[in-house]
């Protein structure tokens, strides 16, 4: 049993619009994991459910190994042990940073909880500062103040809700990394909810991508950039553009590019349509000029640029080239495939198969 | 229940009997709807009446006085529209925008006459005014003249009420007024000031069409006491609606008719309130950020006099001139034998507005906590009703209360003795209990606004926190918001505290026998010409009267020092 939370077919409705459909997804012990995906498409409704303030229209929340919310109902947050970092902090202006901290704890006997406050205080960086008010205190220390008031009670799951977005942008940097060593060195199960995949990848081990109330995969970020499940993860996570092929035998497509080979994502029956995930740096420029391709545009990187290209047919892709031999848009090129495996979907580009739940 | 013994030590139940914290919720649910609906049962009792069985009472009524009392209460209601309008924007006007010596006291002074209630002023100001009063008498002495060689003003009359009422009622109108014309855009009033437009047509072409919604909003304010008003009128002998009311109650003994009067009054209160909301609806007049430097006329000797002499006026008239006289009076008579008998009304009153000012604050964060809980049209509508009651005059309270509560007492007593021949008597009607609910049935609305006012002010997530910190609902309230808001929860309690002090009808009428306050025996020793024996308790209610005054003037002060930025960070209250 060594899923900290589990989502089964979990759905959220409010009124007539559905937060969220169908989501499965399991944490383990130990593991943070992330909720990535735009503004509006649910990652909120899933940590509100988790938490408990809203109930599930659909499916069961599992705590620990025990259901503690199914379709209508549900235990109230305050018996979950779930510990939450809202996305203003919420800390509350009325008491010290150590009553914030002991807030979630038991009033006595007294010198456990100053010694639980004192532990926390350490942990987190701030200790000895249990006296001050948080309105006293900078942006990052008060996320600290959040962090530590939220982990006091020991939570089965800590549940942050887009906790990076009211801090400033050099914070943004550098906080995402010190929480994770923080909660690793609290050793907490915690799921995170953000649109900023920095963030997303800074932190969690295991991101889920969503969009309208769908979860599309559920996995590593190596895989979601290298092997994404549906055209929305291709296109949400990193950059690139699809290409139109043709099946003509197993591993085997026919496209603009030529004939590409190699290990595919899914196998597809020869003769079918479809699209071949094109990522920057799976075609590489070929110095010899007069070739297919068109410059079209180019953004210097710094190490690197990027360039957009354009094919004969009208189809625009993206490549990578080292900034030391670089060229001039309107400059023919040829292109040399570099793919190490081919991510392909069914033309058309709808999502086909949603929902994952591969561990 | 079923609770797994094996299962771990922080999750009770596996599967719950009931869904998200719904018992506890529920019950909530049904405690708000039952406060409000005995809430609703004077203002129920008194719609319900007009469907009632008329006996002759009415057609009686119609056929003689009912054209009185209405054209007396119309006249009252225009006269201190009116006289509201002029006093309350002018100064309004003149203290926003023109500079001339004296200026910051108005700004918060011109509020004081709130503190005085209109019976009290009237009765203080036919002292002053009668014949051996002291402004005749001096008259008298300088020109020799001796009683009824020269012409005076009775101010026992409508005009004289009209007076009284717009002397005490005009700081509505100057509050919102003066708010509204902060609040403009003073790019607006540059700009007009940069096309040629003087102060004055300034005022007439620019501030005041902006000012409108807010201008009507005093003026509701305004006559929707004055149609409520008991004690002016009746001091002064005029038949309104007001006065009706118990003349037909107690004079004709037909309180069926009294409460149909009442609706009639109510049909009038109820269309000031359409009318008020109607035009708030019609125009958003917001400004837009900017706080630029609004014009400043700084006025010559000669116009700045005027301008001091229009805001000194109101102020004196208002508020110094009859204070000086209830405190000489106060002065003149206080033997022992008052004093001890003033210690008595003072603890009365006090007891019994500290009674209700605790309850209506209990009762205002139950229901306005709810609707935090459950937040949606049911808890919305039910806070709405129960907040209703401040629109009733309190005699038409009176009578809305005490129809139900005898016809309570009635069939207990009669279904008592036919069952075992005891009588339980008057058990409701005539007792504290019953004065109490009519106060909260007036001044819920008072302590649920600012309760719900100081909650708005919290972030949700404030509430999520707790919660998932372990504090269940109850706990949450106690440890955050309770705390959080104990500014508001201090100002509620003191509004409804003076509010229950001052009143005057529906304590009245459904006092205990033998049971005084101080607004009733200052009423009662001024009906009975004993002036001077009134002062001391009339002064009490107005000292108590002052405390809202300096809590409202105290945020205007305020306001002025740091206009504009107030950290998000900060804490939320006081």
């Amino acid at each position: 049993m060594s899923e900290r939370l589990s989502l089964v077919d979990l759905t959220v409705r409010f009124g007539r619009t559905t937060a969220v459909e169908g989501v499965n997804l399991k944490l383990p012990t130990g593991v943070i994991g992330c909720l990535l995906g735009p503004s509006g498409c649910g990652k909120t409704s899933i940590l509100r459910t988790v938490a408990g303030f809203e109930s599930p229209s659909a499916g069961v929340v599992r705590l620990h190994g025990n259901t503690v919310a199914g379709a209508g109902w549900g235990h109230p947050p305050e018996q979950r042990r779930v510990g939450m970092i809202f996305q203003d902090l919420a800390l509350f202006p009325h008491l010290t940073v150590a009553d914030n901290i002991g807030f979630g704890l038991p009033k006595k006997p007294a010198e456990n909880r100053q010694k639980r406050i004192d532990e926390l205080l350490e942990l987190v960086g701030l200790p000895g500062m249990g006296k001050r008010y948080p309105h006293h205190m900078s942006g990052g220390q008060q996320q600290r103040v959040a962090i530590a008031r939220a982990l006091a009670p020991r939570p089965e799951i800590l549940l942050l809700d887009e906790p990076f977005s009211s801090l400033d942008v050099e914070l943004r940097d550098t906080l995402p990394r010190e929480l994770r060593d923080i909660l690793r060195e609290a050793e907490t199960t915690a799921l995170l909810v953000t649109h900023d995949q920095a963030e997303a990848f800074a932190m969690a081990d295991i991101v889920g991508v969503m969009q309208a109330g769908r979860l599309h995969q559920w996995d590593t970020a190596y895989n979601l950039y290298h092997r994404p499940e549906t055209p929305f993860v291709a296109d949400f996570i990193g950059q690139g553009t699809r290409i139109a092929g043709t099946m003509v035998g197993p591993g085997r497509v026919k496209t603009e590019l030529g004939l590409l080979e190699g290990q595919v994502s899914h196998e597809y029956p020869p003769g079918t349509e479809v699209d071949v995930l094109v990522r920057p740096d799976d075609v590489i420029i070929d110095a010899d000029g007069a070739g297919v391709a068109e410059i079209e545009e180019r953004v210097f990187r710094g190490a690197n640029f990027l360039y957009t290209l354009a094919l004969p047919g009208g189809t625009r892709l993206l490549s990578l080239a080292p900034s030391h031999d670089h060229y001039a848009p309107g400059v023919r090129v040829n292109l040399r495939p570099a793919f190490t495996h081919l991510v392909l979907f069914p033309r058309g580009g709808a999502s086909c198969h949603a929902d994952s739940d591969d561990d | 229940m079923a609770v797994s013994q094996d299962a771990q030590p922080h999750v009770l139940i596996d599967k719950p009997a009931v869904p998200t914290g719904a018992g506890g919720l529920s019950a909530w649910k049904g405690g708000m709807i039952l406060i409000t609906a005995l809430l609703a049962l004077p203002l129920a009792v008194i719609v319900a009446s007009v469907f009632w069985p008329d006996k002759a009472t009415w057609s009686h009524l119609a056929d003689t006085v009912l054209a009185d009392y209405v054209i007396n209460s119309a006249l009252l209601a225009i006269g201190v529209g009116v006289g509201t309008f002029i006093l309350g924007t002018g100064t309004a006007w003149l203290l926003s925008v023109c500079e001339f010596p004296g200026r910051r006291i108005f700004e918060w002074a011109l509020l004081l006459p709130l503190a005085m209630p209109a019976y009290i002023i009237a009765y203080t100001y036919t002292g002053l005014l009668d014949v051996a009063g002291p402004v005749q008498s001096s008259l008298r002495a300088l020109t020799g003249w001796s009683v009824g060689d020269y012409p005076f003003p009775e101010i026992r009359s409508l005009g004289g009420a009209i007076l009284m009422l717009t002397l005490v009622l005009y700081p509505y109108v100057y509050m919102l007024t003066r708010a509204a014309f902060l609040e403009q855009s003073s790019s607006a009033l540059n700009v007009a000031r940069s096309l040629g437009l003087g102060p004055w047509a300034m005022f007439r072409r620019v501030a005041l069409p902006l000012a409108r919604p807010s201008i009507v909003a005093g003026l509701s304010l305004a006559i929707m006491e004055t149609l409520a008003d008991y004690g002016t009128v009746q001091y002064f002998g005029i038949p309104t609606l007001t006065t009706g009311i118990f003349r037909t109650w107690f004079g004709l003994d037909d309180i069926i008719a009294a409460a149909q009067l009442s609706a009639l009054l109510l049909t009038f209160i109820f269309t000031v309130i359409i009318i008020e909301r109607l035009s708030r609806r019609q125009a958003r007049y917001h400004h837009h950020g900017s706080w630029q430097a609004r014009p400043s006329f700084k006025l010559r000797r000669g116009q700045a006099t005027l301008a001091f002499i229009a805001c000194a006026l109101p102020l004196g008239l208002g508020f110094i001139v009859p204070s000086a006289q209830l405190l000489a009076w106060s002065l003149e008579v206080t033997p022992t034998r008052d004093l001890g008998e003033f210690a008595v009304l003072a603890s009365r009153s006090v007891g019994l507005a500290g009674l209700t000012a605790i309850l209506a604050l209990l009762l205002a964060l139950f229901l306005a906590y709810g609707h935090r809980l459950m937040p949606g049209r049911l808890t919305f509508t039910i806070n709405r009703i129960a907040g209703m009651g401040y629109a009733l005059p309190g005699t038409v309270i009176a009578v809305g209360v005490i129809i139900p509560f005898a016809a309570f007492d009635n069939t207990l007593d009669t279904w008592l003795r036919d069952q075992f021949g005891v009588s339980s008597g008057l058990l409701l009607s005539g007792t504290v209990a019953a004065l109490v609910f009519a106060y909260l049935v007036r001044f819920l609305a008072v302590s649920l606004n600012t309760v719900e006012a100081g909650l708005g002010r919290i972030r949700p997530s404030m509430d999520d926190a707790a919660r998932s910190m372990g504090a269940n609902a109850g706990l949450t309230l106690w440890r955050v918001h309770i705390p959080l808001i104990r500014g508001s929860l201090l100002t509620a309690a003191l509004l409804v505290f003076v509010d229950v002090l001052k009143e005057l009808p529906a304590t009245l009428v459904l006092r205990p026998f033998d049971f005084n306050t101080l607004a009733v025996r200052a009423f009662e020793l001024a009906s009975d010409e004993r002036l001077r024996d009134a002062a001391l308790p009339a002064l009490a209610i107005v000292a108590a009267g002052l405390i809202p005054v300096i809590l409202v003037s105290r945020s205007i002060t305020r306001a002025r020092g740091n206009e504009g930025s107030i950290s998000s960070r900060d804490p939320i209250d006081e």
